[in-house]
């Protein structure tokens, strides 16, 4: 029993994440306050029965796991990521993530370029003027499908601001 | 017959010609971009059809309608962000053809299966509209969430090997829908005193996430500087030949069916029928196993029903005047803006506007192809440039469309995390279709969950009292039961 607990990794980790996740969901549920126009099942009926089933569904996969074969086991191993690929996907969330924060600040424009850059330069391109014309080409032309063209109001930023007086 | 020569004199129409052909244009530039839905297409012309006469612009309206479901797919085959929920069952074979170096085939089939489902859903729209749309009537509170129900367990029980994990991902979908505002009580239900989450999570922003963020981050696991080099092999379209559709007759023929009968109810817009399809062609299919690795019948099943639905979906808006998605309750708007009230005596009245429709209609889905010939090559070309430059420019188109849903910053944090979570799930075998399609139906099932209860009293009961819903949930179980036998079989012989 004990190597197949060591063993069952993969599965076994992600239904105990997925058992705590569905306590955790249900008790919010059950929090969520009553009205009388809910009817009879009220606004917590729906959340309360899929916490309850994402519970049973995660003890069938964590008996499916310890009960799976040496073979499944390895099989799902292998296709987990590499550490090198599970850093490389977290470097270009962090440079989304940067995208996300920096935009309200910088502005549409200026953003698009330093992302369009940042990105080109994370697979491997060196900051040449090719990959600066493409970034700035990349922004003009964003800008003016987006803004210009289906009329959504881009965050300007601070350097638009600055333009605009 | 005199029906017949108002949709004739309509296709002669150079003004209805010129309508079809732009409108289709514009629908599929507008589907083509994330965040840009085909109610948005459509809105954003509205005003420009004021001044024309009722058939041309509801001809124009109903192209951008054609032109942005087809519109969908492109991002879907070639970049793994579908632009709309009825194109996202399409991602999975489609972006496969793609990394095969198979663009041009996948792009094909999904055209001329689009624009033969286009017509034939355009046929039943014109020969009996008011006989089939009596079979939504048959549609109780029950059968449609019963309906949802099935569509997630079909999708879930047929997870290649990981039906627990199917189930999982649908739940997990069904818990991101509840986010929001309860639309019964008014309640606001795990918000945590955010108001950019009271109206719920758009699902154009749970696609973006879960399928075009997650596949960037998988796609920076794999820093090579060139595009894939198999998909570089592929920079023109290839359109099937007769022997090929003739060979895919099976899954089309489902798409049709299941594409009439989604067209006829309000609620999924396409997602439904082009979901069902795919997972009902895997089943009839006598080759399941390449389902998910870049299957022929993966793409032409769902590209099929979601054009069959944009005709189909017109049945239920013109004879009740009941809109089944925000498309066609734009088209619904138009119609009232130009004096004209949707209804059985729409057709009395006025049988020149609808069956000039239907005409307009006709040109619109030769239009789609004749644009999907000449468009889509350039575009093959452009999303097989080097990856520094790709996975830049489809970075800043995802986030580009996600801003525009609702203008706001706070929509690409919700996307960064529902990417993360995307990725996670990936990583550890979760299948995300059941996942999309649960957030998807979410809505649908639990208006109507409620809605059923509060007819029956309380008594859960009624579910198998209605006997659509009896069937629907008969059907369901039966799918999930059997798939966890096979499966634990399957496990069992391999231990």
């Amino acid at each position: 029993m004990r190597s197949r607990l060591a063993n069952a990794g993969v599965g076994l980790w992600a239904g105990l994440v997925l058992l705590a996740f569905s306590f955790l969901y249900w008790m919010q549920a059950d929090a969520l306050p009553r009205s009388s126009l809910g009817g009879s099942v009220g606004s917590d009926g729906l959340p309360k029965l899929l916490g309850g089933a994402l519970a049973v569904m995660s003890c069938l996969l964590i008996v499916q796991s310890l009960l799976a074969s040496p073979e499944k086991r390895q099989q799902d191993r292998e296709g987990l990521p590499s550490r090198l690929e599970l850093l490389r996907a977290l470097g270009f969330w962090v440079i989304a993530a940067g995208f996300v924060l920096a935009l309200p600040w910088l502005g549409y424009p200026v953003a698009v370029a330093a992302v369009l850059l940042a990105i080109g330069m994370y697979y491997g391109r060196r900051p040449s003027a090719w990959l600066i014309g493409f970034a700035l080409a990349g922004a003009a032309i964003f800008y003016l499908l987006f803004h210009t063209l289906l009329g959504v109001p881009v965050p300007t930023g601070i350097f638009m601001d600055l333009l605009a007086r | 017959m005199q029906n017949f020569i108002y949709m004739v004199e309509a296709m002669a129409s150079p003004s209805i010609i010129a309508a079809a052909f732009a409108g289709c244009l514009w629908g599929m530039m507008g589907g083509s971009l994330p965040g840009i839905s085909t109610s948005i297409a459509m809105a954003l012309l509205l005003p420009f059809t004021f001044d024309l006469n009722p058939s041309t612009a509801m001809v124009l309206l109903a192209s951008v309608y054609v032109g942005a479901e087809y519109g969908g797919s492109i991002p879907a085959i070639l970049i793994r962000t579908p632009a709309s929920g009825s194109a996202a069952a399409t991602v999975f074979d489609g972006y496969e053809m793609h990394r095969q170096g198979r663009s041009g085939e996948a792009l094909g089939l999904s055209l001329v299966g689009g624009t033969i489902g286009g017509l034939v859903g355009l046929i039943v729209l014109a020969t009996s509209t008011e006989t089939v749309a009596q079979l939504a009537l048959l549609f109780t509170p029950p059968a449609y969430a019963a309906l949802g129900i099935l569509g997630i367990s079909v999708v879930a029980s047929v997870s290649s090997g990981a039906m627990v994990k199917g189930v999982i991902a649908g739940i997990l979908g069904l818990m991101l829908a509840t986010i929001g505002t309860d639309p019964i009580s008014g309640v606001g239900r795990f918000i945590y005193g955010q108001a950019d989450l009271l109206e719920g999570i758009s699902i154009i922003l749970i696609m973006m996430g879960l399928f075009a963020l997650s596949e960037q981050m998988m796609q920076a696991g794999q820093p090579d500087m060139a595009a894939d080099p198999e998909a570089r092999r592929s920079t023109r379209l290839v359109l099937p030949s007769l022997k090929t559709l003739w060979r895919l007759r099976v899954p089309q023929v489902i798409a049709w069916v299941l594409g009439l009968i989604e067209g006829l109810m309000p609620g999924g817009g396409g997602s439904v029928a082009s979901f069902m399809s795919y997972n009902e062609a895997k089943r009839w299919s006598k080759e399941p196993e390449k389902f998910g690795h870049g299957s022929e019948e993966g793409v032409i099943a769902p590209e099929t029903a979601n054009n069959v639905v944009a005709s189909t979906a017109l049945i239920p808006t013109l004879s009740f005047g009941i809109p089944g998605s925000n498309s066609t309750a734009v088209l619904l708007g138009a119609l009232l803006i130009h004096g004209l009230q949707p209804g059985p005596l729409l057709f009395a009245r006025h049988p020149e506007v609808v069956y000039g429709l239907f005409g307009g209609l006709f040109i619109a889905n030769f239009a789609m192809l004749a644009l999907g010939v000449v468009l889509l090559s350039p575009i093959i070309w452009l999303v097989n440039q080097p990856k520094p430059f790709l996975q830049g420019g489809i970075f800043i188109l995802i986030m580009s469309g996600v801003y525009s849903v609702n203008n706001s910053t706070f929509d690409l944090g919700l996307v960064l995390g529902i990417g993360m979570l995307g990725f996670t799930l990936r990583a550890l075998g979760f299948p995300l279709l059941p996942m999309v399609l649960g957030a998807v139906l979410g809505p649908m099932i639990e208006s109507n969950y409620r809605r059923s209860l509060m007819m029956g009293g309380g008594d859960l009961s009624i579910f198998v009292r209605d006997p659509v819903s009896a069937v629907l949930l008969g059907l369901a179980l039966l799918m999930l039961v059997t798939s966890f036998i096979r499966e634990s079989r399957h496990a069992g012989k391999a231990g």
